[in-house]
């Protein structure tokens, strides 16, 4: 019974991510045109079983390309190959490669909304951070490969804190709204990237095209010793991170001076702490984890810079830091699903031609029904529960 | 608590859709110097330019064609319903289908994606493998060295040799592979093609051009208004003016900014200015920017050059001012790409090279302007087009 209690929380998201995929087959079905033809001819019953079994490829497709196939690991047991092992796992590992950004843009979104900071600038950060790694990369090029590395990732950090600092500067100073400088401050960075990727030092000497040097030559480890896997060591530095987050948030002053103020900044301020202090460093701590993010991204999974190293993580990461609760924990549970299905849409798409969109779909409706606690209750006539899950701000120490 | 929390869920789902859109869209820019293609024009294009291109391919052998192949197209973030170079793409990636080979296909969102969706074509089976946009380079060339028993293209770009520590020309240059297609336009030829049009046609002697950012893919064009003018002027002792580029020093109009690619007023204002200096034609090289000096050309009666596609069938709204296009039949490049790996043949060079010669560019039909072209001028285009396809005039030789 007590586990069962300590799953309760749990209930809303899954449940959640199940309705989420009912409606998203309702919208497969009815627009599946040869499906559709079929109805239109009078065959109702050959439609339902076309469609209803273009639905399951679909989501099978989806399925095994977030966590891998089993004839694929079973061949794998059988041969026991390194290749074997590396086409079966790779699914996986590319699940959490496209986790790993979330998980710090994720992290990131998720300390400015607990110190109550709005930053929608994590583009800006995430894509200064990749640019800052990528140029002191390049500046240290012929340096031994772990300093150039350990020096790329600070870059990252820093470029990112300080696309932080700005908003949160102006915020505490002038009372500018963050909102806006920070959306703001993303157009300027991509500005800069493009202006950057067009110097001769970040571009290769032969092509013109605005994209950066290869940068393999310091590259962030790989995790699992199987040929052509891209999970790196950044998805473990991102769990540790989201340790070290969680740590700082709720169990240090600082952390606690910060999430007072996203309670009530008056009262913050009444109880004497400096409320333009917490906001500037609650943007501060925000900018570095996506600048670290980026730095990841480029110097972990594309070793290159370019004008889309950006998947629009900062955005995404609004959403899946709601549904994680703004915890650390919750965060990375998001992101690994937030990962999985964009992870599984692309090989839904290579085996079904189903647009990439139906998975912008997907995750819109479960954003949705996690934001709409008493719907999904009702749907499926769960017992209201007084202690909202995953409330902002309803707990003391969590993750 | 309650209320404010589901005003954030509700920010947050918005963001994830503007962020969806405008990835789509923003991203476009650098595949997109092209402008819009709906499927009429790409479908007359490569109905034209595949006939065409069967006579060039290097099997010379049309009636054995292997169609028992895998072939597949990576896309880039620029995405389907760009309506550029993706689109077309996917329009020779149908009709490799419609021939009978077996087709996968992929969409990315970030460069994440690139390296990735290439690994799960190959463990689809893809034989053939082309890539569309320069973002992409890296991936193809890391997976063409990987796996040589696959052929591997890519649209509008060659492969760069530069080995580990990027520079060309040192002793750790990595040689393209026997695997690796370079699918490239020489559209400077079609674009000469079509200044020298405006040079016959141009009532003020003057033509205004701009690209959207300063990228080869875009002044390739610029370059060949100019050596179009230039061959008019010699050959008819004319002083027809190009405003806009200036191939000697390469220097010109680029609209740059935040939204190079889609800011159609700016591409007014462009076109405005343009005229004012008294050019009655103008070519823009910008996507949805360019189509914006489009619409205000035809608003003066006046007249411009599309791009990458016949924009007269792709804009109808204003055909009445498109005297042509110059064209890169990418679905042509892609098609013959997969038609000459299935058959196992190479290209000379390693590479596609859509010419002239070859229908890999053109310039499109005159459409509403074809009776008001005198059969002079028209004679002039075709004698110059022949001596581009022979040899004996170089886009080059005009740029000095």
């Amino acid at each position: 019974m007590s586990s069962l209690a300590r799953l309760r929380p749990l209930a809303i998201p899954a449940l959640a991510v199940l309705s989420a995929f009912i409606v998203g087959s309702v919208f497969l079905i009815f627009t599946d045109i040869p499906a559709l033809q079929v109805l239109f001819a009078g065959r109702p019953v050959d439609f339902l079983t076309t469609a209803f079994g273009n639905v399951v490829h679909a989501y099978v497709a989806l399925l095994t390309g977030a966590f891998g196939d089993p004839p694929r690991f079973a061949e794998a047991i059988q041969q026991g190959t390194p290749q074997a092992w590396a086409t079966a796992v790779r699914p996986l590992s590319e699940t959490l490669v496209a986790a790993t950004p979330l998980i710090f843009t994720g992290l990131a979104i998720a300390v400015s909304f607990r110190s109550g900071v709005f930053n929608i600038g994590g583009d800006g950060q995430f894509v200064l951070g990749a640019l800052g790694a990528t140029a002191t990369a390049l500046l240290l090029r012929g340096f031994p490969a772990p300093i150039t590395l350990l020096a790329s990732l600070v870059a990252g950090i820093v470029f990112g804190a300080a696309w932080g600092f700005i908003p949160g500067f102006l915020k505490a100073r002038t009372g500018a709204h963050e909102v806006i400088t920070t959306i703001m401050l993303n157009y300027v960075a991509l500005q800069i990237v493009q202006l950057a990727l067009r110097t001769d030092f970040m571009r290769p000497p032969k092509g013109s095209e605005p994209i950066s040097q290869v940068i393999d030559f310091v590259r962030v480890p790989a995790l699992l010793p199987l040929p052509g896997l891209r999970l790196h060591w950044g998805f473990v530095v991102a769990l540790i991170v989201a340790a070290m987050v969680s740590y700082f948030l709720f169990r240090t002053t600082k952390g606690f001076e910060l999430r007072s103020a996203g309670l009530n900044l008056t009262a913050a301020r009444y109880a004497g702490m400096s409320a333009g202090g917490s906001i500037i460093l609650a943007m501060v701590v925000s900018g570095a984890l996506a600048g670290l993010g980026g730095a990841f991204q480029v110097l972990g999974t594309v070793t290159q810079m370019s004008n889309d190293i950006d998947a629009g993580y900062g955005w995404t990461a609004i959403a899946l830091s709601l549904l994680g609760g703004n915890r650390p924990s919750g965060v990375i549970i998001a992101a690994i699903l937030f990962g999985a299905l964009n992870n599984g849409g692309h090989e839904m798409q290579i085996e079904t031609a189903i647009p990439l969109d139906l998975l912008v779909f997907i995750q819109a409706l479960v954003i949705m029904f996690v934001a709409a606690p008493d719907l999904v209750r009702q749907i499926y006539r769960l017992r209201p529960k007084s202690a909202e899950p995953g409330a902002p701000a309803s707990e003391g120490a969590a993750a | 608590m309650q209320v404010s929390k589901r005003l954030v869920a509700l920010g947050a789902t918005t963001a994830i859709i503007i962020s969806a859109c405008s990835g789509s869209s923003a991203t476009t820019a650098p595949s997109a110097a092209a402008s819009a293609a709906p499927t009429a024009a790409a479908t007359a294009a490569a109905s034209a330019a595949a006939s065409a291109a069967a006579s060039t391919a290097p099997s010379g052998a049309a009636a054995s064609q292997n169609t028992n192949w895998v072939a597949c197209v990576a896309f880039d973030t620029g995405g389907l319903g760009d309506k550029g170079f993706n689109d077309l793409a996917k329009k020779g990636l149908d009709e490799a289908t419609a021939m009978g080979m077996t087709t996968h296909y992929s969409e990315a969102k970030g460069s994440t994606d690139y390296a990735a969706n290439i690994q799960r074509l190959l463990d689809q089976g893809c034989q053939s493998i082309i890539a569309v946009g320069f973002n992409q380079q890296q991936a193809v060339q890391t997976a063409a060295l990987a796996n040589p028993k696959v052929d591997f293209g890519l649209v509008d770009s060659t492969w760069d040799p530069s080995g580990p520590d990027g520079k060309v020309g040192t002793a750790d240059d990595i040689a393209q592979p026997a695997n690796f297609t370079g699918l490239d336009f020489q559209i400077d030829q079609a674009a000469m093609l079509a200044g020298y049009l405006v040079g016959g046609w141009s009532k003020t002697g003057i033509m205004g051009t701009f690209g959207g950012q300063q990228f080869p893919g875009v002044t390739r064009f610029m370059d060949g208004y100019y050596a179009g003018i230039k061959y008019w002027d010699q050959e008819k002792g004319a002083s027809v003016k190009l405003l806009g580029w200036d191939a000697v020093n390469q220097t010109g109009t680029f609209v740059n900014g935040d939204n190079p690619w889609g800011d159609a007023a700016k591409g007014e204002s462009l076109a405005s200015g343009f005229v004012d200096q008294g050019a009655d034609v103008v070519g823009p090289v910008a996507g949805s920017t360019g189509n914006g000096s489009i619409k205000f050309m035809q608003s003066k009666g006046l007249w411009a050059i599309g791009v990458d596609t016949d924009q007269a069938i792709s804009l109808p709204q204003y055909a009445s001012a498109i005297l042509t296009s110059a064209q890169k039949v990418i679905d042509a490049a892609v098609l013959d790409t997969f038609k000459a790996n299935a058959n196992g043949t190479a290209f000379a060079g390693g590479n596609y090279e859509g010419t002239l010669a070859n229908g890999g560019v053109t310039i499109s039909p005159f459409h509403d302007f074809d009776s008001q072209i005198s059969a002079d001028l028209k004679a002039g285009i075709d004698a110059l087009k022949a001596k581009l396809i022979d040899g004996s005039v170089t886009v080059k030789d005009y740029l000095k």
